[in-house]
Parts: structure tokens; sequence; C-alpha cells
């Protein structure tokens, strides 16, 4: 009994471990003094940091990687909702094919659907005589197609457990039915919308290979940045901007659980 | 005056029947409940009165007035779900009041009158609460507050008592009773448990696939079935098949049955009910094998063979010194009761 009861938390430390050591040592790294990394360190430091913040590239690849992922949520995740909310409740035909089609895009390699997207931006550029490569509208319009099948898959799991009764109460109490999706309906996807919103923004803000060939000249994201770094350098720079991003993004984890509790959706 | 009338409500989906040909009729004050098996039409003929499915054809008075085409939220019924479909996002206050504010009234009226409500079903002590930090018979409390606020037309159940445990399911049942009657709510109920159905009702209508077998009082419907189903569905009922041969009832397999002279000579199925059936060791009556004991507690529940046909037998649990206490299975037993008590039917 007793060894059987050791094997299994072994077992689930030796997972934790595996998960969370190279994030671990990524954010011990960052505090190394030495250039090249090297073990034992000659010393720490926060100049890694300092660098970090003063190149420019981080600074702007983080502010249009924030404003990027912000639009795409905002813009992706109401039409996502919708598109779930009409699969969970509607009797349409087809629903399954339709599904398949919303979640087309995290299907598709990244790197094909950004090709397939650049092609078609520029053939748009040629025949609407405007700029879309490279700029911000182009960027939220390509991460669209991030949010709203990541919306789509985390929603429709949230409306299938949610109790129709409910809103039929609503209707025989005398609510119209505007004001039972108003009163009743929303409030009760709240869980799944939080749930969307965060999953869309982590998706569309760490995204590379559906993002790589639609960036211009300072018009460039965060993970573009960084991969930009590395073809050049190998110091510890880019743990400090790894850790950056991973305090940031713990910190709105820790925001959203205080309003949805995280573990009930997840 | 209130009241509810059904008058040839049919519901189709398709080929498929789920309601044929209902009609009734719910005077003021009066709970009548829809009993059924599962899938018989009850259900459905309760959303068509809250107005959630559409008849195909007939219609639905309310207070004499047709609400057949009404959206849900145009007539004054209130449903309690099974779930009891509470918000889960309001207090048990704003769930109670949420009604009233439907109907636009102020504030300090609605919260006066949801406190009234609360207070009929002892919940005011918890007006604060959220759904889920309540147990579920205080949420189905907090459900029924819901809807009585609103002085409805109409009350609809729903398997009221089907989310509750057996020892809660006695003691709601008779208050659900209780603040019917003194309020005196005109009410239709759901349900397939006949023990509900028996003890809470005015009047009952048995359904069986879509259509009603059978309406009536409790008494109407135990004491006199109109057919095998009934006898069988309500109450417990040993449901025999034969014939009718020079008077007498025969099984299948020719025993006869004690049998009232001038019976049908058409009936089908004989039957009599387990309770009003005397066993013994040896005295008159028909002739069989015990093949079953049950012991029940207060009472013991005998199943007995005669011929090719399976008799239950209920009696209260015989003392030590009765004959009966040192009955075994596969002893012969005879089985008596009075011919009036038993029932021939056609079909």
């Amino acid at each position: 009994m007793r060894l059987t009861r050791l094997t299994y938390r072994s077992v689930i430390f030796l997972a934790y471990l595996v998960m969370l050591l190279p994030v671990v040592l990524l954010v011990v790294t960052s505090f190394f003094k030495d250039a090249i990394i090297t073990f034992p360190p000659s010393g720490l430091s926060l100049d890694w940091y300092e660098n970090a913040v003063q190149r420019e590239e981080f600074l702007t690849g983080f502010i249009v990687s924030f404003k990027v992922a912000a639009l795409a949520t905002v813009i992706g995740v109401p039409l996502g909702m919708a598109a779930a909310l009409a699969l969970t409740r509607s009797s349409i035909r087809g629903k399954q094919a339709i599904t398949t089609f919303l979640l087309g895009p995290i299907i598709v390699p990244g790197i094909v659907a950004g090709t397939a997207l650049y092609l078609t931006f520029l053939m748009a550029q040629n025949q609407l005589d405007m700029d879309i490569v490279g700029t911000l509208p182009g960027l939220v319009a390509a991460h669209i197609l991030l949010t709203i099948p990541w919306t789509v898959r985390v929603a429709t799991a949230g409306l299938q457990g949610l109790d129709q009764s409910v809103e039929e109460a609503a209707a025989n109490l005398g609510a119209r039915p505007w004001t039972v999706f108003i009163r009743v309906t929303l409030p009760m996807m709240r869980p799944a919308i939080v749930a969307a919103s965060m999953f869309s923004f982590i998706q569309s803000f760490e995204n590379l290979e559906l993002t790589l060939l639609l960036v211009g000249p300072g018009m460039s994201t965060l993970p573009i940045a960084m991969l930009n770094y590395l073809e050049f350098q190998i110091d510890p720079t880019l743990a400090a901007v790894a850790t950056i991003q991973i305090v940031v993004i713990a910190a709105m984890m820790l925001i959203t659980d205080r309003y949805v509790k995280l573990s009930r959706i997840v | 005056m209130k009241s509810l009338e059904l008058e040839n409500v049919c519901k189709k989906y398709g080929e498929a029947v789920a309601v044929t040909d209902m009609s009734m009729h719910i005077l003021t004050g009066e709970l009548v409940s829809l009993l059924g098996p599962s899938g018989c039409g009850k259900t459905t003929t309760l959303r068509m009165v809250a107005g959630f499915v559409e008849p195909s054809s007939g219609s639905i008075r309310i207070n004499g007035r047709d609400v057949t085409k009404l959206a849900p939220y145009e007539r004054n019924t209130a449903l309690v779900f099974q779930s009891y479909a509470l918000f889960p996002h309001m207090t048990v206050a704003q769930n109670v009041g949420f009604g009233l504010e439907m109907r636009k009234v102020g504030k300090a009226e609605r919260e006066e009158k949801s406190f009234e409500a609360l207070k009929r079903v002892r919940l005011d002590h918890l007006a604060d609460r959220y759904p889920r930090q309540l147990s579920g018979g205080q949420q189905q409390r907090a459900a029924l507050a819901r809807g009585l606020v609103l002085n409805p037309d109409i009350f609809l159940l729903d398997e009221p008592l089907s989310n509750l445990d057996a020892k809660l399911r006695g003691e709601v049942r008779s208050e659900i009773r209780g603040l019917q009657q003194s309020l005196e709510l005109t009410t239709l109920m759901v349900t397939h448990d006949q023990e509900e159905a028996l003890t809470m009702s005015d009047k009952l209508v048995l359904m069986e696939a879509g259509g009603v077998r059978q309406s009536g009082t409790a008494q109407d419907l135990y004491e006199q079935p109109a057919d095998a189903f009934v006898a069988d569905f309500v109450g417990r009922s040993n449901v025999i098949p034969g014939r009718i041969e020079d008077g007498q009832f025969r099984t299948e397999d020719g025993t006869s049955m004690p049998t009232v002279s001038g019976s049908s000579v058409d009936a089908r199925y004989y039957t009599v009910r387990p309770e009003k059936i005397t066993l013994s060791r040896d005295g008159d009556g028909v002739m069989g094998t015990l093949r079953e004991r049950l012991y029940l507690g207060a009472q013991t529940e005998y199943t007995v063979m005669v011929g090719n046909a399976s008799i239950s037998v209920v009696t209260a649990t015989p003392g030590p010194d009765d004959m009966r206490a040192s009955l075994r299975v596969g002893d012969a037993v005879r089985l008596a009761w009075d011919a009036a008590s038993a029932r021939l039917l056609n079909n």
C-alpha cells in the first residue's frame, strides 16, 4: 500500500519536474552574469533585463503583440461565441462540417496558413491598391483566424453544460427573448467567455508561424523580434524577455482567476 | 375564477405522435396530475400549456382566453422545473423578484412581495444566498416561491419530487399540497410516480402513448380501472389473461377464478389487487405453490404460482404463532378472495 502511494507521488513529482524544469532554468539563467551561459556562473546581475528593456525591438514587439492580441480577441471572441452558441443550440444542418470549418485555421499547420494568407494579402494589395502586409489591420485580421477557432473550441464545451431550462424559466417568468439573453444566457456564459478570451489572447500573443511572413518594418510582434535577435546573439537577454512574458501572463491568469475560477473551466 | 382547458390538443413531430386528442379541464384550486410512463406525452402536454411547444392542432384556454399561439412570456403560468432551473448568478431574493421585475413592479414592492413569498416557504433567512449554497430541498422551495410570488393563473409542476431523497419526499409532498390548497392554486402536475399522483391530486389523468387512458379521482382509477394497463399502473394488480366459460373466468391453463355471476362474456383479463387476497395453508380457495416470500417489515409479499399464472399477495407479516409464519418456498397454499373485489376487463 505504502509503496504504491510512494510510486504514485514520485510519478507526479517527475511529471511536474519535466514540465517546470526548463521554465525554472530559463528564469535562473536570466540572472547569470556571463554572456555565454556557463555553470556555475561567475556572478549574478540584472544587466540582461536592462538590455531587454532598452532594446527598441523588444519594446515595440511587446506593444505590437499586445495590440494585435487585444484587438483579435475583442473581435474574434464575440464572433466565435455566437458561432459556438449556434452550434450547441440550433438545429441547423451540417453542424459537424461547420465546426470543422471553423476549427480549420488551427488544424492547418501555422506556416501553411501563414503562407496562404501572405499570398492572399499580396493579391488583395494589388487589387485594392493599399498596404495589408506589415500593417496592424493585416496582423489583426490574420490573428482573428486564431481567436475564432480557439473560442469555438473552448466555448462549445462550456456551453454544452449550460442548462437550457434556466432560460426557459426566465421566459416563463415573463422575460422576452432579448431580455433572457442579456439577463440570463450571457451571465451564465461568463466563464466560457473569460476562458475563451484568455486562450485567444495567449494564442495570438505567442504566435510565431502564422505571423512570420505578415510582419513589416516597425510592425513586428514580440516572438518574431525574439527570433530575429536569436539569429545573431545567444546571450541571456532572451531569457530575460521570456521571464517578463511569463510574469505578465501569470499575472493575467491570477487576475482572471479572481473573477472566474480557472480550475472550473479548463 | 381560474381555469385551464385543453380541447383536442395534438402534437406531432413529423410522423411521430407525441400527444393525441388531449382534452381536459381544470377548475380553480384543483390539482390535476398527468400520470404515465416516460414517453407518454405528459411532459409535452405541460410544455404546451407553458408555451414552449406549439400544438399541431387543438386549443388551450387559460381563464377562458385562447392562449394556443401565445409565447411563454405572454402567459401568466408559473412552471417549477424538475431541475428547479434557478438563476445561478442571482441570489435567492433576486431569483424570486425576477418575475415581478419583468412585470415592472417597483423595487420596494418587489422586495416586500419576494420576502413574503420566501417566508411562505420558510426560506426568508436564506434570501441573500446563491442557489449553489442551498440544499436540494431548499432550492426547490426557492423555485416554488419564484412561481408563487406572481400569483399565476396556472401553476405547473414538472416531476416536483424526483430530485429529492426518499425521506424528504414525503415532507415536501405534504408541503406542496398544503401550499396549493391554502392558496387555492390551480395546478397541473406531471409525474411518473403513481404514489405521488394518488396522494397529491384531486384528479388524475393517466396517459399512455400520447393518449388519455383514463381520468378521474384516485379512487376511480384504483377501484374501477378501465383496462388492464390502468389496473397495472395505478397501484399494483395481478392481471391474469383468460376467458369466460360457463359464467366462470378460466385462466389460460383452465384454472377457474371466483367470478361474480353475470360478468361480461367478452372479458379477457382478470384483475385482483394483492392486498385483497388471503393466503392460508389449508383453507378454501384456489390452489397454488409458494414460489417466493419477501419480508418487507410490517408486510410480507408472497408470490404464488396458480397453474401458469403468477399471483402476488400482500399481507400483514404473520406473528410467530401464525400457521403462515412457517411456510417454505415450494409449499402448497390456498388463495381466497371475494369475487366482488376482482374486476374483469375486456382489454
